[in-house]
């Protein structure tokens, strides 16, 4: 895949998790959970929020090396984030997901809040 | 006689081309404008709805650097504008140079404004807007071939300029896209925080309903629809493009022109969505 159409579905991705994680339905999803899943809710949104700007900011010949050495992994998150936002009452599954999505994206851009 | 006739046809083709070129440039105009709007407000959402997760001395900086990131999106989208306002500008001339009575001048001025373009679409061009990098989409460039005009000074203008036109009507269409994308994605962050706290979190509890609940509840719900459906706003730049083509090729007709303007409108849609989602904060 070229490095402009990764990031540009990484991208994608990453404002549907970020618009999701805004929504009634997280937070109907939220309750109920311990403090700690909580917090660690808001700071995965944050996160997603703060790699949507760093990656749309981020001049393309500056990580297209690093985008195809991540290709297969960031490929496979993306499509595990995308099967588990449809499933937003799972808030652990989004919540793997979406970490396990960011750890990936962290090895291309800065992004630790 | 027939000639002449031609002549006004052609006449007519740059003057519509014209218009709808000023009218695109005035809609890109706005639209960029609530671009920005969007972006600070769903940033502002996402920072005040996590902003108890962040360890107090640590809350300065994560907002410092959110400030940094949302200043260089800004950025782009003012060079977005200057650029649509040069490209109307061009346009402008253009349609001024099939004045019988034309001064020569306008050639010159023509020169001047596609020599500011180049310097505007090339910051453009490496810089990225919204959620997505324009060099992610340019590259496109359709050759435009200029039919026999009976004005030379406009034929020699379109053969000296027609394909850097081409190259930045081809830039102007990437960023539009990249633009409406990053900002769907900002009013539909905006308006979950809205329905959150303005629809959901009152409903849920004991207190009375405010008064103008029933009222944002129906502002919310429907722009939310309205920029879901908001996807063909962004095709107003691609279909100036197509027309700057059809006019050079002389065979930009009414039909051309109203889907051209039919496009600027739906960007004239997604603006008015974006106000309303903003109106009662």
């Amino acid at each position: 895949m070229a490095p402009s159409t990764l990031r540009r579905r990484l991208l994608s991705e990453l404002r549907k998790t970020v618009v999701a994680l805004m929504s009634a339905e997280w937070d109907v999803a939220l309750e109920a959970k311990p403090a700690a899943e909580v917090t660690r809710a808001a700071r995965t949104l944050l996160a997603l929020q703060r790699a949507r700007l760093r990656l749309g900011t981020a001049e393309l010949a500056a990580i297209r090396d690093q985008l195809r050495e991540n290709e297969p992994e960031l490929v496979k998150a993306i499509v595990a984030l995308g099967r588990a936002r449809k499933k937003l009452h799972n808030v652990k599954m989004v919540l793997v997901a979406a970490a396990s999505l960011l750890r990936t994206v962290g090895r291309i851009i800065d992004i630790v809040v | 006689m027939l000639l002449t006739a031609c002549a006004t046809g052609r006449i007519n083709q740059f003057r519509q081309f014209a218009d709808a070129g000023i009218s695109y440039a005035e809609a890109v105009d706005a639209l960029t404008r609530e671009a920005a709007s969007a972006t600070v407000d769903a940033d502002s959402a996402v920072l005040a709805r996590t902003r108890s997760s962040v360890p107090q001395d640590d809350r300065a900086r994560t907002v410092l650097e959110h400030n940094q990131l949302i200043r260089q999106r800004v950025e782009v989208l003012a060079d977005l504008r200057r650029h649509a306002r040069l490209l109307g500008a061009y346009f402008v001339t253009l349609a001024s140079m099939t004045d019988p009575d034309a001064a020569s001048e306008f050639g010159v001025a023509a020169s001047e404004l596609v020599e500011s373009l180049g310097v505007v679409g090339a910051r453009l061009r490496t810089a990225r807007v919204g959620d997505l990098a324009v060099d992610d989409f340019t590259g496109r460039v359709v050759e435009i071939s200029v039919a026999h005009l009976q004005k030379a000074v406009l034929e020699r203008e379109l053969r000296a300029r027609s394909a850097l036109l081409a190259r930045e009507l081809d830039l102007q269409q990437a960023a539009m896209h990249a633009v409406v994308q990053g900002m769907r994605a900002d009013l539909a962050i905006v308006l979950r925080s809205q329905e959150k706290l303005e629809v959901v979190d009152p409903y849920r509890g004991n207190a009375k309903l405010p008064k103008s609940w029933a009222k944002r509840r129906r502002e919310i719900l429907t722009a939310s629809m309205a920029i879901a459906s908001a996807e063909a706003a962004g095709l107003a730049a691609r279909r100036l493009g197509e027309s700057f083509a059809a006019v050079a090729e002389n065979r930009f007709g009414v039909a051309e022109f109203l889907s051209l303007m039919g496009d600027i409108q739906q960007t004239l849609d997604l603006i008015a969505a974006a106000r309303g989602v903003g109106q009662d904060e």
